[in-house]
């Protein structure tokens, strides 16, 4: 399907390069008094020494290869109002990585850390400067943390998937599937969980915005597990309606998930407008809590493509605890998690070519940024052993 | 002196001057007593003021004055027709030589003019036809048609580009134009185009090149109503905004009005483009074929039972599919006789087409019916089949368990793939019209309306496999069969159903009052958004159906109109009216009161100076994400949570002739409120999410000048125009530049438009046209920076930051005319669209520039550097077309 979907886009894109490169010709900006801006980025949490990433902004056409590593920048921290000290650099943090024209790159970003930890509730100001550049600012209020109340669950069986699988199990030298020994069996229906979450938050006369995601904490049963997040089915309540839903053309013209897809999301953000007296219980539900761990061994022998051939010996059904995590999103990072992360090499950037333009979200005054807090309710769900009978395993 | 006789006041009159009245003391005997305060007036107004409300009028000759009752004025009314055809002529003048008086004739051609009894000579007058005077005596109402004869010498020359004389007739920002000058101004692909002509108009932004959209006075592109005889068409493209779906050759007349509206019409922000199309001709059959490189049109008129019903049919259509289409068909056959088991079907092509037919029927002379189609559509499909087949003698396959055993199974397999792509969107619209002229003043139109838009995205893919493995033990053969089955759809449409009544009355020379009312039933579909999917994998069939969207809104549009055009004195002209309307969506209703009043005042007479106020309401409008007109653009209504549009414009305006120039300055003010866009980041694939959710409304605001200067020398015409204008708009709401106010896209600060036009003789004509204008503005990323994860963002900070290079273009268009016998004649036209191949921006985007490696003897492989690349849509375009009429 995804080789048919391709087509679609390459269809689709000789028709836009046919019109597009009819003619092209370069053309030079005047940007002639440009000056670059300060760029800090962080998210503050809590109890928590904050670390803010420094850089400096740089033109389009520039093509130095330091163009965005800014020495010598001075960071003041202010909590409530007063100036509380000077941020220490601790270091530089690289990233190479390749652009959207393929063009490679190396971020070279200064790592700037307080000695001090900032309570809920504290106001922190951060100012930056550096010689030659304006300076700038940034200021966010470290949230109270929600209050989760109370967890009620309930299992209910669906003849069809809730929602497309996102953590596929990868079969060494097969790939994406599910393998396992003869004796064992899928259980006949899926098996899903619904999840109220009643939660508290402080008062607040202004819009509070929320991160709701569920961490299956694999890594707590084997060291050798990695723990994930688990995708939300969030069609039942009004709340998730602000959170994103793909496109049913982007999806067709793009690569992207097919349309079960738009079901899912492994977090959903939404604000407090349908709360009442601070309060709500979120209704949402999960499917494949019940993580399926299966134990190859080698055959010995190399299949046709030349990978070494594996078989299942044995394949048990995990109950690793859930963790809630139920997060306030101060007000300035809510642009910045709604947005999402930016990937150059999407198709959604190719799209853009069609769109509105998008304003570059920033709460970095006099330069370019987002410095954020957050704080975090966590609320741990026991999952009992696997109910099934023997030999049996979840439905994937 | 208060409340004295009119007797007494003349006898002051009298003391206090040298004039002296005559008259019969019975014609003052009714005359009310009335209060006069005047000092050094002129001996005529003071007349005027004690006669005006009175049956008397006065005549000055030298010192005497004398009284009498005015005669009772007779009517004379009826059409004005072309003499060879029968077609009505709209916009026809027609003057009494005795008094002076004139009116014009109305969109059916009907024409009323309140005149004394007696010698009367009128004298009818129309661009391109000789006029005439026809002298008579009558004292009672009269029903005359007049019939015209076109004038051979003007008969394929331009030389006037309005019909209705600018200095005299109200309207401020008010451009008539009739076939031929639309048919002369040279055109893209030499497709003549009257959207495109609109362009070459001050006031209207270029949008993009080679695109017809219309940006007038800084309004969207979906501000503009387009009526077609009378009736409402929403979608006006093809191919992208390359073409519009007016044929030019079924076009009669066009008024174009960017200023002032008069009320009856209504339902849009910035414009009026009120088309009217051929009746047909009632006399003899006539027609024309032409082919050009990108269509070809048809256009056939004539009696289908003489001088009483006649039809006109026009058809255009573009012919690559036709072409293209059998080339790959052999192709295709080629394929798969080469490889049954293996080939590839590839089908694709893309066509529009238009088909105007109206049909006039003449019931008497004052009662005729006509009935209106269009049928406008343009489609693109793709179509793809690939079929591959192979058999494996020996495939290995392993039982997966620890005691695995290795067995062996012939096997082949068979896998179709097919996708199918089809786009289409087109317009049906039918109309019946009856206009009957009620009496010599009453003159009423009514119509019933149907219309549809409708669009229609479909993919649709499919993909079969079939496996048939031989077990080697028993030879039992087993066939395995898997088939996906993907079809998303998404659709669009309008459907309106109405009728429309509309009233002339002449109530006299000084008055012509228009009213009416229309009601509009109107459907629509904003968005049906479905996939069906079939999924077999071998052992279990799924089917789904998801519908991401599926509204229907209905709605009810009720409007109310009047307006009076008077003549208040010799020199002040208004036209004063009412527009009302009521808009009933979702259980909430939207009422507006939108008044209108246009006046000219002529301050010689060769200068008239003009001034109008006008508000209006739009209901309806395009969610629209670029320039390029595209089928996935949408058509909605306001609804419960998005506001009616509205705006107001003031403008002022002075005409006036100078050394044979008709030369116009005009400037506006123009503001909108509840104006629609994409909010940022709104992606125009965002099928989804609402399109409520995607838009926000915010104000609008522009102001400009307007100047323009017209000639006719012999052969030769043309116009020169220069428009200064800002357009910006803000979002108080902040969804859209975070509530900043920015430029809009078409804020061209100054733009120029020449048309010169010279028929060398009756065999050549050359048309040129050149403009100017200052880019569009666009969002560009000037800067980067490195976000939260260590990866380089471009950073945007304010829409349309970037103005694009200047517009620039010329085009020529040169006809030769081979007259042959009866009157037939064929014309080649050739054309060339951006003479001077000027690169004109239609997108300017970050992108990357190539420059011979330094490092190696040829140069290769080459360095790249990131730079911003302008794409232009079209260099040097030339066509050619040739024209049979018969």
């Amino acid at each position: 399907m995804k080789i048919l979907r391709k087509r679609y886009l390459i269809v689709v894109l000789i028709i836009w390069t046919l019109i597009f490169t009819a003619c092209e010709k370069e053309i030079r900006l005047d940007m002639g008094d440009y000056r670059p801006r300060i760029v800090m980025n962080g998210i503050i949490t809590p109890d928590s020494l904050i670390e803010i990433r420094v850089s400096k902004s740089f033109l389009y056409t520039d093509t130095l290869a330091d163009k965005c590593q800014l020495k010598n920048a001075s960071l003041t921290l202010y909590i409530n109002g007063k100036e509380s000290e000077k941020m220490m650099m601790t270091g530089y943090e690289q990233h190479t990585s390749h652009d959207r024209l393929g063009f490679q790159y190396t971020a070279v970003m200064a790592l700037y850390r307080s000695t001090m930890r900032p309570k809920t509730g504290d106001r922190i100001r951060i100012e930056a400067s550096a010689e030659g550049l304006n300076t700038a600012w940034a200021e966010t209020t470290i949230p109270v943390p929600p209050q989760i109340n109370q967890i009620d669950t309930a299992t209910f069986f669906t003849a069809e998937r809730i929602m497309e699988e996102i953590n596929n199990e990868y079969y060494p030298g097969y790939g994406v599937g599910t393998l396992y020994p003869d004796s064992i069996r899928e259980e006949e229906l899926y098996r899903n969980m619904r999840i109220r979450v009643g939660i508290t938050t402080q008062p607040s006369d202004a819009l509070q915005y929320f991160m709701l995601r569920l961490h299956c904490n694999n890594n707590l049963i084997a060291d050798d597990l990695n723990g994930y997040f688990l995708g939300l089915y969030t069609d039942d309540d009004p709340i998730f309606r602000e959170s994103y839903r793909n496109s049913l053309l982007e999806d067709l013209l793009t690569e992207g998930p097919s349309y079960e897809g738009t079901k899912y999301f492994d977090s959903a953000i939404f604000s407090n407008k349908l709360f009442r007296n601070n309060s709500y219980t979120i209704d949402f539900s999960i499917t494949d809590y019940y993580p399926i761990h299966t134990t190859y061994v080698k055959t010995g022998e190399i299949s046709e493509w030349g990978y070494p051939i594996y078989v299942p010996i044995k394949t048990e059904v995990l109950n690793p605890p859930l963790e809630v995590q139920f997060t306030l999103i101060s007000p300035e990072l809510y642009p910045y998690f709604r947005k999402g992360e930016y990937d150059p090499q999407s198709d959604e950037e190719s799209f853009k070519l069609i769109s509105e333009p998008e304003l570059s979200y920033s709460n970095v005054q006099n330069g370019i940024g987002v410095v954020g807090a957050v704080s975090a309710a966590k609320l741990q769900i026991n999952i009992p052993p696997f109910p099934g009978e023997k030999n049996r395993v979840p439905k994937r | 002196m208060e409340q004295k006789p009119v007797t007494e006041i003349l006898k002051q009159i009298e003391s206090q001057t040298d004039y002296r009245f005559s008259y019969n003391p019975e014609l003052l005997k009714n005359v009310s007593p009335l209060s006069l305060k005047m000092q050094d007036e002129n001996i005529e107004k003071v007349l005027d003021t004690i006669f005006s409300k009175t049956d008397i009028q006065f005549i000055i000759r030298a010192k005497h004055i004398i009284l009498k009752r005015r005669p009772k004025e007779i009517t004379i009314s009826g059409f004005i027709y072309d003499r060879e055809s029968h077609e009505s002529l709209i916009s026809a003048n027609i003057i009494d030589l005795v008094t002076g008086q004139g009116t014009v004739s109305n969109s059916f051609g009907f024409y009323s003019i309140s005149l004394p009894p007696g010698k009367i000579s009128l004298h009818p007058s129309y661009v391109g036809y000789t006029p005439e005077t026809y002298s008579f005596t009558t004292t009672q109402d009269t029903v005359i048609h007049f019939f015209l004869q076109p004038s051979s010498l003007l008969k394929e020359v331009v030389v006037e580009g309005e019909l209705k004389n600018p200095i005299q007739h109200v309207e401020t920002g008010k451009i008539s134009f009739r076939a031929a000058t639309l048919k002369a101004i040279p055109a893209f692909m030499g497709e003549s185009d009257v959207i495109k002509a609109l362009q070459q108009m001050p006031g209207v932004a270029i949008g993009t090149d080679a695109m017809a959209g219309l940006y007038v006075r800084g309004g969207n592109a979906d501000e503009n109503l387009y009526l077609v005889d009378g009736n409402p068409l929403y979608h006006v493209h093809h191919l992208l905004g390359l073409f519009s779906t007016f044929n030019p050759e079924a076009v009669k007349t066009m008024d174009f009005y960017k200023g002032s509206f008069p009320a009856r019409y209504g339902g849009r922000l910035s414009s009026v483009v009120d088309v009217r199309m051929n009746d047909g001709d009632m006399k003899k059959t006539s027609g024309a074929v032409s082919i050009g490189l990108i269509s070809s049109r048809l256009n056939l008129q004539g009696p289908i039972m003489k001088d009483k019903t006649s039809y006109s049919v026009s058809l255009r259509r573009t012919y690559l599919d036709l072409l293209a289409r059998p080339a790959m068909y052999f192709m295709n056959k080629r394929n798969k006789k080469e490889n049954p088991d293996n080939y590839d079907k590839i089908d694709f092509g893309y066509y529009f087409y238009d088909f105007n037919a109206k049909v006039n029927h003449r019931f008497s002379d004052k009662s005729r019916l006509y009935l209106s189609l269009y049928s406008g559509k343009d489609k693109l499909f793709f179509n793809n089949e690939s079929r591959y087949g192979n058999t494996y003698p020996e495939v290995e396959t392993s039982n997966a368990t620890e005691t695995s055993e290795v067995q062996t199974y012939p096997i082949s397999t068979h896998n179709t793939e097919a996708a199918n792509i089809n786009i289409g969107w087109g317009t049906r619209m039918a109309s019946l019209n009856w206009a009957y002229a009620v009496n010599s003043k009453l003159f009423a139109n009514t119509t019933l309306v149907y219309s549809r838009f409708r669009s229609d995205i479909s993919l649709y893919s499919k993909n079969e496999d079939f496996y048939t493995t031989t077990d080697p033990q028993t030879g039992t053969k087993e066939l395995v069969s898997t088939y996906q089955f993907y079809n998303p759809i998404y659709r669009s449409g309008i459907e309106d159903k109405g009728y429309r009544l509309d009233f002339d009355y002449a109530y006299n020379n000084n008055h012509l009052i228009r009213f009416g009312t229309a009601l509009l039933h109107h459907n629509f579909r904003p968005e049906e958004s479905r996939i069906f999917r079939i999924d077999n994998d071998g052992s279990k069939i799924k089917n789904d159906t998801v519908t991401y969207a599926d509204e229907q809104i209905n709605v009810k549009e009720l409007s109310l109109y009047a307006e009076d055009e008077m003549d208040i004195g010799q020199l002040l002209r208004v036209n004063a009216g009412l527009h009302l309307s009521g808009f009933f969506v979702q259980g909430k209703s939207y009422l507006s009161a939108q008044p209108r009043l246009s006046a000219r005042y002529l301050l010689s007479d060769d200068l008239s100076l003009k001034a109008s106020y006008g508000r209006m309401s739009q209901y309806v409008h395009l969610l629209q994400s670029s320039y390029l007109s595209s089928p996935n653009d949408l058509w909605v209504p306001i609804t419960k949570n998005v506001k009616p549009l509205s705006s107001y414009q003031f403008s002022v305006g002075l005409y006036g002739r100078y050394r044979g120039f008709d030369l116009s300055a005009e400037t506006y003010y123009k503001k909108s409120s509840n104006q629609v866009e994409y909010k940022d980041g709104a992606s125009i694939l965002t099928g989804n999410s609402r399109w409520e959710d995607r838009v926000a409304q915010g104000i609008g605001t522009s102001y400009g000048v307007e100047l323009m200067a017209k000639k006719s020398i012999g052969n030769s015409s043309g116009w020169i125009g220069y428009t200064l204008s800002w357009t910006d708009r803000q979002f108080p709401g902040g969804e859209i530049n975070q509530g900043k106010r920015y430029p809009a896209k078409q804020d061209n600060r100054h733009k120029i438009n020449a048309v010169f036009m010279h028929k060398f003789n009756r065999k050549f004509d050359l048309n040129l046209s050149w403009i100017y204008a200052t880019g569009n503005w666009t969002t560009l990323p000037e800067e980067e920076y490195i976000n939260m994860h260590g990866v380089k963002e471009p950073y945007i900070e304010r829409r349309n930051n970037y103005k694009m290079p200047n517009y620039q273009r010329l085009d020529l268009s040169f006809n030769y005319y081979r007259y042959k016998k009866k009157g037939r004649m064929g014309i080649w036209n050739i054309s060339i669209y951006n003479t001077y191949a000027h690169h004109n921006s239609f997108l300017v985007l970050p992108s990357e520039k190539f420059a011979p490696n330094p490092d190696t003897v040829d140069g290769y492989p080459q360095q790249s550097t990131p730079a911003y690349q302008s794409y232009s849509l079209f260099p040097i375009i030339p066509s050619f077309s040739y024209t049979y009429k018969f």
